[in-house]
C-alpha cells in the first residue's frame, strides 16, 4: 500500500493493515503486556453516511478486524465517535511524525469530549480503555506503515 | 468426585517411620492428604493464569473459610494450625470478580520508570510550566503512595483464602510505588525541584487512611480516590508540554484504571451480596466527597493544573481555568457513573455541587 494513497481511513482496509502489522510484530508490543480491549471506531461521513468497525485485541494479537452495523458498536467495550475529518487528521499526523503528537492521541481527542467521543455502555467498559490505552495508541500509530 | 491422594494410602509400604538421627518422619503428603489430586489445567494462549488454574476445588473461593491460617487455600490443613489474626474472613471483604484477570493484567503490563519513560527526551521549559508540572508532580508523588499504605494495612488481615485479592494488591503497591518514583524522577529531572506539600492533600489521605473498614476504605480509595486520580492522569494529554509527560501520564493511567476497577467490582460484590454494607460505604463517600472536593479546589493544587492546562501563565484565565471547569465536569460525571455501576448510586445523595459544575444527571443514569 502506498502512503500517498493511504489516507482513505473509513476503510477495513486500513484497519486490517494495522491489524496485519501489529500481528507480524507481537515482540513489539510484549514491553506493553497483553491487551483485551474489544473496541469500535465509528466515523461519520460528510454525506451523513457513518462507517464503523471492530476491532477485538487479544494477548498480543488483534483476533478480529470487521465492519459492523449501526448499534453494534454498543456490544464492544467501548468505542470512540468522530467526524470523518478528525480520524483522517489524527492518521495524518501519525503518518507526518512518525506517532500521533499535540493533540492527536485518542486519549487526547476523547478527554475534552468535543472532537471525538469515548462511549461505552458500561463504565467498566470504558475504562478499559484507559487500561489498554496505550497498546491502542501504538496500534493506531502502526499506520505510520511502511511497504514492508 | 475429586481424586484426592488418599489412593496412594496403602503406597510405599517401607518408608522409613524415622531420619537417621532419630527424627520422626511424615509421610502423610505422600499417602493421603485429603486434597484434590490430578488436577490438569488447560493452558491458554499466553501461557498459564490464574484463571486457568482456578480448577476444581482450587477455584472454589469460600464465602467463609474454615481455617485463619496461611495456609493455600485447597491444601489439606493441619487443625492445629494457628489463627493469623485475620478479621476479613467473608468473601464480601475483599473479592472482586475480576481479580484474577486484574492480576494476570497487572504483572503482565509492568512498566519501569527508569527506561520505559523517555527522559533523554526532556526540554527546558518556560520557567511558569515548568513550575508547575514540578508542583503538580509534587502533589502526585504524596498522594500515590497511599494507594501503596492502605493496602499494606489491611492484607495482612485478610484471610489467606482470599489469595488473588491479595495478589492484586501486591501489583497495587508495586504501581503506586513506581508512580511515586515517575513524578520524584519528572520533578527532579528537569531543572525544577520538589514544591509545596498542602494540608489538603495530607487531609483527603488521612480520611482514607482512617476508614474503619476495608470496603469503607476501598470506596474511599479505589472508586472516589484513584478515579479523581485517574482522571487526571487521562488529563495529561491536555497538560503535558513534551512527550515525555505525556508517556508518563499514559502509562500510569493504564495502573490506575485497573485500581478503580478492582475497586468498582470490589463494591459491587459486596453490595450484591451482602446489601447492609450499602450505608456504611455511603457513610465513607460522603465524609471523602468533602475531602476530595477541599483536595481538587486546593490553591496549589487547581493553579497548577490550569496553569498547564493555558499552557502558561498568559492564558490562564481565557484557557486554564474553563479547560479545569470542563476537566473536573468529566471527572465527576466519570465517579458518578462508576458508583452506579458498583450499586451505590450517589446521585440522590452526594453533597458534590453537581449543578454548579454542569453534571447532567439523567446523562449518568443511563
Amino acid at each position: 500500500m502506498q502512503q500517498d494513497t493511504a489516507l482513505r481511513v473509513d476503510s477495513v482496509e486500513v484497519f486490517d493493515t494495522l491489524a496485519t502489522k501489529l500481528n507480524a510484530r507481537p515482540e513489539q508490543y510484549q514491553v506493553l503486556g497483553d491487551a483485551y480491549l474489544d473496541i469500535a471506531f465509528v466515523m461519520r461521513r460528510p454525506d451523513n453516511s457513518v462507517f464503523r468497525i471492530r476491532v477485538c485485541f487479544e494477548d498480543l494479537s488483534i483476533t478480529k478486524v470487521a465492519e459492523i452495523a449501526e448499534g453494534e458498536e454498543e456490544n464492544s467495550d467501548c468505542w470512540l465517535e468522530a467526524d470523518l475529518s478528525v480520524w483522517e487528521a489524527m492518521f495524518a499526523n501519525i503518518r507526518e511524525h512518525g506517532q500521533a503528537t499535540g493533540m492527536h492521541t485518542v486519549n487526547a481527542l476523547t478527554m475534552r469530549g468535543v472532537d471525538m467521543q469515548l462511549r461505552g455502555s458500561d463504565p467498566m467498559g470504558v475504562d478499559r480503555f484507559s487500561r489498554f490505552n496505550q497498546t491502542l495508541q501504538w496500534f493506531l500509530e502502526g499506520s505510520n506503515y511502511d511497504n514492508t | 468426585m475429586a481424586q484426592t491422594t488418599h489412593d496412594t494410602q496403602e503406597s510405599y509400604p517401607d518408608l522409613p517411620d524415622h531420619s537417621p538421627i532419630g527424627m520422626p518422619l511424615d509421610w502423610t503428603w505422600l499417602r493421603g492428604a485429603k486434597s484434590e489430586w490430578g488436577v490438569h489445567p488447560k493452558l491458554s494462549s499466553r501461557g498459564l493464569t490464574m484463571m486457568d488454574i482456578a480448577v476444581g476445588s482450587y477455584g472454589e473461593v469460600p464465602d467463609s473459610p474454615p481455617h485463619r491460617s496461611m495456609a493455600p487455600r485447597g491444601a489439606d490443613v493441619d487443625d492445629d494450625t494457628p489463627d493469623m489474626g485475620y478479621i476479613l474472613n467473608k468473601k464480601t471483604d475483599v473479592w472482586a470478580d475480576n481479580v484474577r484477570e486484574l492480576y494476570e493484567e497487572a504483572v503482565a503490563r509492568q512498566w519501569s520508570a527508569t527506561r520505559d519513560i523517555p527522559w533523554a527526551e526532556l526540554q527546558e521549559l518556560p520557567s511558569d510550566v515548568e513550575h508547575a508540572m514540578c508542583q503538580l508532580c509534587t502533589t502526585l508523588s504524596e498522594v500515590e503512595m497511599i494507594a501503596s499504605d492502605l493496602p499494606a494495612k489491611w492484607m495482612w488481615r485478610m484471610n489467606h483464602d482470599f489469595l488473588e485479592a491479595k495478589m492484586f494488591l501486591c501489583t497495587q503497591i508495586m504501581d503506586e510505588a513506581r508512580h511515586a518514583e515517575v513524578f520524584r524522577k519528572r520533578a527532579l529531572s528537569n531543572g525544577g525541584g520538589l514544591l509545596k506539600s498542602s494540608s489538603g492533600a495530607s487531609s483527603l489521605l488521612r480520611t482514607i487512611l482512617d476508614a474503619g473498614t476495608y470496603t469503607q476504605a476501598t470506596a474511599l480509595l479505589h472508586l472516589l480516590g484513584e478515579g479523581f486520580v485517574l482522571d487526571i492522569f487521562r488529563q495529561g494529554e491536555l497538560i503535558s508540554p513534551t512527550a515525555v509527560e505525556k508517556r508518563m501520564f499514559r502509562m500510569a493511567m493504564q495502573d490506575e484504571a485497573r485500581h478503580v476497577a478492582y475497586g468498582t467490582m470490589h463494591i459491587r460484590y459486596a453490595v450484591e451480596h451482602d446489601p447492609d454494607v450499602i450505608e456504611e460505604i455511603h457513610e465513607a463517600l460522603d465524609r471523602g466527597e468533602m475531602a476530595l472536593a477541599e483536595f481538587g479546589t486546593s490553591p496549589d493544587l487547581s493553579t497548577a493544573l490550569a496553569m498547564l492546562l493555558a499552557g502558561g501563565a498568559e492564558d490562564i484565565e481565557e484557557k486554564g481555568f474553563p479547560l479545569q471547569m470542563e476537566m473536573s465536569k468529566k471527572l465527576f460525571s466519570s465517579y458518578l457513573a462508576r458508583c452506579e455501576r458498583a450499586g451505590v448510586s450517589r446521585l440522590e445523595r452526594t453533597q458534590l455541587p453537581l449543578s454548579l459544575l454542569g453534571i447532567d444527571l439523567d446523562e449518568i443514569k443511563q
